[in-house]
């Protein structure tokens, strides 16, 4: 047995990696291998090297041989199977497949483009791309040319038989290969191109494979045994009558692929199911007449000494000034931060700090990597982008004082090792928050011109199958009807079943459907196993890996489907167990805000405000915060975040970092977030698990609400190493998590029994560990956010009319509409002025001390129209409508926007008096009437009563600066005994009352039992109601539906915070159609 | 000034739908393009309105709102025939219709007053005054709507747009000689619906410089308006000041090729029967033949004693005007389902279409004349049931028996493989297939095949080749499914033999023979 198992190794294999082609995952693939003896095992998936890094990964832990290759699709559509033997090979390789992906397709707009102006690119973007990106084929529209073999392929091991090959297609079609044959051999060299030979009991294929053997014979070349391995036994023998392998799993993506059914599949899908991969002894078997072809495939595979660990990737170097190294210029750059930081002279703790981390950085040989995310930095700062580093580096005093991020380490106590460590001995992780959009991509642009267009790329993010579309396409193709698909999909949407199949039967029974008809069995069955497989590749948000070579000698690049980006073929997580160093450049619109409110500051109230020198701790804004005044404040403007405000009562800044964290899933599904709030209101006592905890434990009352928490109390209370840890922090933060964590468990609980803690006390620890497993926070990043949070606190605390222009300059963003925002801003005394084509701007703009709203809020006006009327005031001013036709060349519809807004109020006309003017200008500038005032015949239009001017300023900008649309209902309202939002502060608890108001929020959390949350605003503020799970099947529609709601019912009140527990409901038929839509939540 | 009725369908979809489907009449109902969960609701049930569901929601978000409502597919054929049901119903009361396509028709009403005041098939209590009349006219309309599956609303007045107008009221509305500006004064702007037409920012445009309705806008100077909305503005102020005429163009309709005969007895056996539709069809054939025309498919509609109908459809394939042949055809089609009660009257509808002149090709080989092909073919439907005749098709399987069943067409030509298959340039060998699979014993040493014994067959593998394996089709259940070991062996009676291994039931057969 051990010689057959030595001489025949599986060169020929395909995993989920080849979308839609292969049906096994590469750790399953190796798993099976690993069980048969298999001293190694070589991977080719289509056009990619996409399964690599899991592949190799799992056979370094399975101790066998992983080697790396890729099928590659030729222009007629022939494949070729190629393998690396060495590095060198391997990077001819990754840059074949690059050549092939990134070959530009000359596109009509582009050669039009030469020798013009720069216009931007599609997306309308001038400023980012100096010349409009190339354009690449389509995913999966990629393919290799002859060029690209003769460039890169000597060296690398070719086997050219399989039914896809292109000799194997010529000898189908009866034409001679042989001198396609000599030009391979030419291009692979001598010895290195295989001829193939796969035996799948199919009585076409050994015809071939005897023309297949002349061939090889009359050419010389030598064959190899190989079995095509495309999908992998299922593990457990299940009941639904699938088999005990996974080809009916393929033969279901097949037909994803083809668009088809399984009965209309026919010959597409494979005759039978021996693709998989076999035992040495029946590979040997099945080729006993050509035990040649057995031993060549061992022979191969011991040339093959190439593996990902090999790969030779290095970060860039930072150009340092004459006389300097790494370690010494990074010493000279923290110490000059740091005196901007902490002042002149540095205290002992915080010089003690930096010594201790730049001597781990230099030990750890990191000093250029912090020079190279201190460039990034700098660019931003040069370019007057606002950058804030968040995640771990945020425990650092260095990246502190480097500018990285903007939380003082030092004063926060923050830890250092869950930055870096001496004995994870691993990269570290540095994200970027950045202000979302344009300003992003440039410092993404920066990165790609810095380090050469090879030099740069984003990860990539693989996209798995969702429950509710996995069962969509595999009921389409186990051919359900369309409307039973839907049905079925909707029902699947409600759950999710991956842990647990009876539950799911349950709901579908409940939704009347047979859950024991054998088609939807397998439909449950297969939707259970496709939920693991990648579906296909999408682009990271944000992580952007950089090399010293070109990465693509690395692993492949291709476009991403933005314009001008291009991405790897791995996703995050496989760059970080490769060591491939990524910075996450993370758009973030509250950056954007405070980027945009920051120099209206300076502008109008003469304030130089810096983020890392707010004022800390200021009363007023801890007092507003407690007041859960927070719309618009970063992350704790929510319902649910106002809804603890009042509880929580933070007073400094540790207060609002455990705000971020604690509105969470992962603490609030772990029940730490009342646990917490009772004992920070001494209602209850602050107690530990386990004594050993308290140190651990004792900043958050006892409650674990940090990922750091965390794995110190893993490694305190079951003695788990730094690596261990590690492994549980990214088996938390990782999809694929649910069995890594149970593993973690066993482990977690072993050591903790060894350490005395059994029972209670250790179910205890391990929820609140598993409850962390998808949605934790570091705390190094709740106090990056809660920065911003302060920062945004601070600005509407203080600067309100700059931080809501800001605010409504970067809309959409946060939880609420630009017609919530300027009602808060004019509670908090900024006087809102409306749209005036003699005063507005594009953006919206401070005027003596008030906000000017811009022209950007007139629905339907181009930002490039709205620039114009900028540029046209800027010569002189408007004279009257028709010189501002004339001179803005608007269209009539914008021009009747700008009129029914009220913006031509400047000129005395009233709107319905404008609109009239307006539909008699002469809007063509060239027209020998443009200008001309029209004849002054006096409309018989009614002029706007107040309603119908505050819906005109609903439809035409969304918003409006007048009265609010319920000051116009109020005296009804006082009338039928309806408070206000303000009233109801006086209200007492347990107070039936009645309130009416815009709706602007409805929520129905996942972790809330059913409950629907309504937010309700009038003209004096916001007020919240709950519905219960009863009222609101009764009255869904309602609900759902209404914008404008009366609500009776019992007044709750606690802790300050505030609700109507509702009974009764009435929409109120007012404005229809106009009211901007409410923020709704599943 | 003459006076124009309009009878209207309003909601012509769903009137559709409820009109052909009266079983949906209490549930919520909301009609869309197509079945996707995101299309577009585009019509709803009064039930759908009151439960919340809107237009134009996604199917999705009605389900969501109403998870009982019924989301159907629109259907043009019940809206067609619910616009014919109207024009018939028009028709009925004036010589004079005008169709509006989809959901209207005008009727000429000048004249109709004094008609009908003389009949005793409007109410004769009624004061005999000319709106009084013109009201109990169109109420008889309304109702004999009603009788054909139709909710319609009617409306009467000086003009085309007046009697729209006035029908879009709702119920029967007749808008009195001289009374039309103060009628047309309080329309609300919407109802014109201006939306869909072109210049269809009018409706905005009205609706922001506050004008309301029609009395509104007729206020306004036209001059001012003409220079402002040009043309289309100009019109509206016409139709608001009762001014503009749309003129009345009554039209035929299709004629359709239709002959009934009622009886005075009924008839329950099929050769009387056939007797009497044998003058129906010669007079249709002759109405189509003076114009040059021929017969395609052709309807029936038998009123039965049972006050139920019979309506059929006899589809004939290639049109023609041969009176044996269509009679034939219809004769099977009562045989193979003969009426439920007797029969007590027939209507004969044929569709008319044009002759297609045919040459058929001189190196073709000759097939069979339509009209009798069809007519085997309709006998051979008749005896073993619709589903039962045809022609088999091998299916695209690695099952090699799989067939399905296609409707009879003319034999396929052969053409070449256009894909290349593995040993394509190989030279085939002909394979003759046993049907059903003979099952055979067989003794195998070591697990090859070594004799086989079976009824016609009894001999020694002198040479084997396999197994070839094939399996598939487990989408079919533990029943369905197969899973084989196929073998071509070379038996010492002198014949190659193809044979399989049922792997799930270890049973030998044997399928084909080589020739």
């Amino acid at each position: 047995m051990a010689s057959t198992t030595e001489r025949y190794v599986e060169l020929r294999a395909r995993s989920a990696f080849s979308f839609l082609e292969g049906a096994a995952l590469p750790e399953d693939l190796v798993d099976r291998a690993a069980a048969l003896g298999y001293p190694a095992i070589a991977l080719g998936d289509r056009d990619g090297l996409y399964g690599a890094p899991r592949f190799y990964h799992a056979a370094k832990q399975a101790g066998i041989k992983a080697i790396v290759g890729a099928e590659m699709t030729l222009e007629d559509e022939s494949r070729l199977y190629l393998l690396a033997p060495d590095r060198e090979r391997y990077r001819n390789l990754s840059r074949m497949i690059t050549a092939s992906k990134l070959r530009p397709i000359a596109t009509a707009a582009q050669s039009k483009a030469v020798g013009q102006s720069n216009h931007g690119d599609d997306d309308g973007r001038t400023s980012v791309f100096a010349e409009p990106p190339p354009k690449y084929p389509p995913k999966d529209g990629a393919r290799l040319q002859f060029d690209d073999l003769e460039r890169f392929g000597a060296g690398l091991i070719c086997l050219a038989g399989g039914v896809r090959s292109p000799i194997s297609r010529m000898l189908m079609r009866g034409e001679d290969p042989l001198p396609l044959l000599e030009r391979l051999s030419a291009i692979f060299g001598r010895g290195n191109l295989f001829i193939d030979l796969q035996r799948h009991l199919d009585p076409d294929e050994e015809r071939l494979n005897r023309k297949l053997m002349a061939l090889a014979e009359a050419g010389h070349l030598p064959i190899v045994a190989a079995n095509d391995v495309c999908f992998s036994p299922a593990g457990d023998a299940p009941a639904s009558g699938l088999g005990e392998n996974n080809r009916a799993l393929l033969d279901v993506l097949t037909c994803i692929r083809l668009k088809t059914t399984l009965d209309g599949a026919g010959r597409a899908l494979w005759a039978n199911a021996e693709r998989y991969l076999k035992p040495a002894e029946a590979m040997a078997a099945l080729f006993r007449d050509l035990p040649r072809a057995i031993a060549a495939s061992s022979e191969i595979a011991a040339r093959c000494s190439f593996t990902l660990k090999d790969l030779g990737y290095r970060f860039p170097d930072y150009p340092l000034p004459p006389g300097e190294t790494s370690d010494s210029y990074l010493r000279v750059l923290t110490y000059a931060g740091a005196r901007e930081r902490w002042g002149a002279t540095l205290d002992d703790r915080t010089r003690r700090q930096l010594e201790h981390e730049l001597d781990i950085v230099a030990r750890l040989k990191l000093a250029g990597y912090f020079l190279i995310v201190w460039d990034i930095v700098q660019f931003c700062r040069d370019n007057r982008i606002m950058a804030q580093g968040r995640g771990s580096a945020a425990n650092s005093a260095v990246c502190y004082a480097l500018g990285i991020t903007a939380v003082d380490a030092v004063k926060m106590e923050l830890l250092f090792e869950r930055f870096l460590s001496e004995e994870r001995g691993e990269w570290p992780d540095i994200d970027l928050d950045l202000p979302s959009g344009d300003q992003r991509e440039r410092v993404i642009q920066y990165l790609y011109r810095r380090y050469g267009e090879r030099g740069a790329a984003m990860t990539a993010n693989v996209i798995s199958y969702r429950t509710r579309s996995a069962v969509r396409e595999i009921a389409k193709v186990l051919g359900f009807p369309p409307e039973q698909v839907d049905r079925l999909a909707r029902l699947a949407r409600a759950y999710e079943f991956r842990d647990d199949r009876d539950d799911y039967v349950a709901l579908l029974k409940q939704g009347g459907i047979d859950a024991s008809v054998p088609r939807i069995r397998m439909l449950v069955e297969l939707t259970r196993r496709i939920q693991t497989l990648p579906r296909h590749l999408g682009q990271h948000s944000g992580g952007m890996v950089i090399a010293a070579g070109p990465i693509d000698e690395i692993v492949p690049l291709e476009p991403a489907t933005m314009p001008g980006r291009v991405v790897i073929q791995w996703d995050k997580e496989d760059c970080a167990d490769l060591g491939i160093i990524k910075i996450d450049l993370l758009g973030l619109g509250m950056m954007a805000v405070l980027e945009t409110a920051l120099p209206l500051v300076r502008e109008h109230s003469g304030v130089a405000l810096d983020l890392a020198h707010l004022p800390p701790d200021d009363p007023k804004v801890y007092a507003m915060l407690q007041r859960a005044d927070t719309i618009g404040v970063f992350q704790v403007e929510s319902r649910a975040q106002m809804a603890t405000l009042p509880r929580m009562k933070p007073a400094r800044f540790y207060d609002l970092v455990v705000e971020v964290a604690i509105i969470r899933p992962g603490p609030i599904v772990g029940r730490m977030v009342h646990p917490y709030l009772d004992r920070r209101a001494g209602r209850s006592p602050i107690v530990y698990a386990h004594p050993s905890l308290e140190p651990i434990l004792r900043r958050t009352l006892g409650v674990p609400l940090f990922q750091e928490q965390l794995l110190r109390m893993a490694m305190v209370v079951a003695g788990f190493s730094g690596g261990e840890a590690e492994e549980l922090r990214r088996a938390m933060g990782f999809k694929r998590s649910t069995e890594r964590m149970s593993r973690l468990e066993q482990r977690l609980r072993t050591g903790m029994a060894r350490n005395g803690i059994v029972g209670a006390a250790a179910d205890e620890i391990i929820q609140s560990i598993s409850s962390f497993a998808l949605y934790g926070f570091p705390e190094s990043h709740a106090a990056s956010f809660a920065l911003l949070a302060y920062a945004s606190a601070y600005l509407k605390c203080h600067y309100p009319a700059e931080f809501f222009a800001a605010m409504l300059n970067c809309y959409p963003l946060g939880f609420y509409h630009p017609s919530t925002l300027v009602k808060d801003a004019e509670r908090h005394g900024v006087t809102v002025l409306p749209i005036d084509v003699t005063q507005s701007r594009w953006l919206c703009t401070i005027e003596n001390r008030a906000l000017r709203l811009g022209l950007r809020y007139i629905s339907g006006l181009r930002e490039e129209h709205g620039r114009r009327v900028e540029r046209a005031r800027a010569d002189r001013p408007f004279r009257s409508i028709a010189d501002f036709a004339a001179r803005t060349a608007m269209s009539r519809r914008e021009l009747d926007a700008l009129a029914y807004a009220g913006a031509f109020s400047a000129f005395g006309l009233e709107r319905r008096a404008a609109l009239w003017q307006i539909a008699a200008v002469e809007r063509d500038p060239q027209s020998l009437l443009a200008g001309v005032e029209p004849r002054s015949d006096q409309p018989a239009l009614p002029a706007m009563t107040r309603l119908e001017e505050t819906t005109a300023d609903y439809e035409a900008t969304g918003l409006t600066t007048g009265p609010h649309l319920m000051t116009h209902l109020r005296p009804q309202l006082i009338e039928a005994g309806v408070m206000s939002a303000a009233e109801l502060t006086a209200a007492r608890d347990g107070q039936t009352v009645r309130m009416a108001g815009v709706v602007i929020v409805r929520q129905r959390p996942g972790t809330a039992k059913g409950f629907f949350f309504l937010t309700l605003e009038d003209e004096t503020g916001i007020a919240n109601a709950i519905v219960t799970p009863t009222l609101f099947h009764r009255h869904r529609a309602l609900l759902s539906g209404a914008a404008v709601l009366w609500v009776e019912g019992v007044l709750q009140k606690q802790d300050g915070v505030m609700s109507i527990r509702a009974r009764r409901f009435a929409r109120i038929d007012v404005a229809r159609g106009a009211i901007p839509r409410s923020h709704d939540f599943r | 000034m003459g006076r124009i009725a309009c009878i209207l369908i309003p909601d012509l979809p769903i009137a559709a739908l409820l009109r052909s489907n009266p079983e949906l009449r209490e549930r919520p109902v909301a009609l869309c393009a197509n079945p996707a969960p995101h299309a577009e609701v585009i019509a709803i049930s009064r039930e759908a309105l009151a439960a919340g569901v809107r237009v134009p929601m996604t199917a999705a978000q009605a389900r969501a709102i109403a998870p009982d409502i019924l989301i159907v597919r629109r259907s043009p054929e019940a809206e067609r025939s619910a616009f014919e049901a109207l024009l018939d119903v028009s028709e009925s009361i004036s010589p004079l219709v005008e169709p509006g396509m989809p959901d209207r028709a005008w009727l000429d009403f000048d004249g109709l007053a004094r008609l009908y005041n003389h009949s005793e098939a409007i109410d004769p209590d009624r004061p005999a005054s000319e709106s009084g009349a013109e009201a109990a006219i169109a109420n008889e309309l309304k109702r004999r709507a009603h009788r054909v599956g139709l909710e319609t609303t009617v409306g009467v007045g000086a003009s085309k747009e007046i009697a729209y107008l006035a029908a879009r009221c709702g119920g029967v509305r007749v808008i009195d000689h001289g009374r039309e500006r103060e009628f047309l004064d309080w329309i609300p702007i919407e109802m014109l619906d201006l939306a869909g037409k072109p210049g269809g920012d009018l409706e905005l445009v009205l609706a922001r410089w506050g004008i309301r309705r029609l009395g509104d806008l007729a206020r306004l100077d036209p001059r001012a308006v003409a220079s402002r909305l040009g043309t289309e503005g100009l019109e509206l102020i016409r139709l608001a000041r009762g001014e503009r005429l749309a003129p009345f163009v009554p039209r035929r309709r299709t004629e359709s090729i239709g002959e009934t005969v009622e009886l005075e007895y009924g008839i329950e056996n099929l050769e009387p029967l056939t007797f009497l539709i044998r003058p129906l069809l010669e007079r249709a054939i002759e109405r189509l033949a003076i114009r040059g025309l021929v017969a395609g498919d052709l309807t029936l509609d038998f009123g039965l004693a049972d006050r139920s109908r019979d309506q059929r459809r006899v589809t004939v394939a290639s049109a023609t005007n041969e009176i044996r042949a269509l009679l034939t055809l219809i004769t099977l089609s009562i045989e193979a389902t003969p009426p439920a009660a007797a029969v007590e009257a027939i209507a004969l509808g044929v569709e008319a279409r044009s002759p297609r002149p045919a040459q058929a090709g001189l190196f073709t080989p000759p097939t069979p004349a339509p009209g009798r092909l069809e007519t085997t073919l309709a006998r051979l439907a008749a005896l073993c049931g619709p589903d039962q005749v045809g022609m088999l098709r091998a299916q695209d399987s690695w099952r090699p028996e799989a067939v399905h069943l296609m409707p009879f067409d003319a034999p396929p030509s052969f053409t070449a493989d256009a894909e290349p298959s593995p040993g394509g340039n190989v030279t085939r060998l002909m394979i003759r297939a046993i049907r059903p699979a003979e099952e055979v014993e067989v003794m195998c040493d070591r697990g090859a095949p070594e004799f086989v014994r079976g009824r016609s067959i009894a001999a020694r593998v002198v040479t084997l080749a396999g197994p070839w394996r094939r399996d598939g089709e487990w989408w079919n259940g533990a029943g369905g499914g197969f899973a084989r070991d196929y073998y071509d062996l070379a038996l010492s009676d002198g014949a190659v033999y193809r044979a399989y291994r049922d792997r799930r039931t270890h049973r030998w057969f044997v399928d084909g023979i080589y020739d």
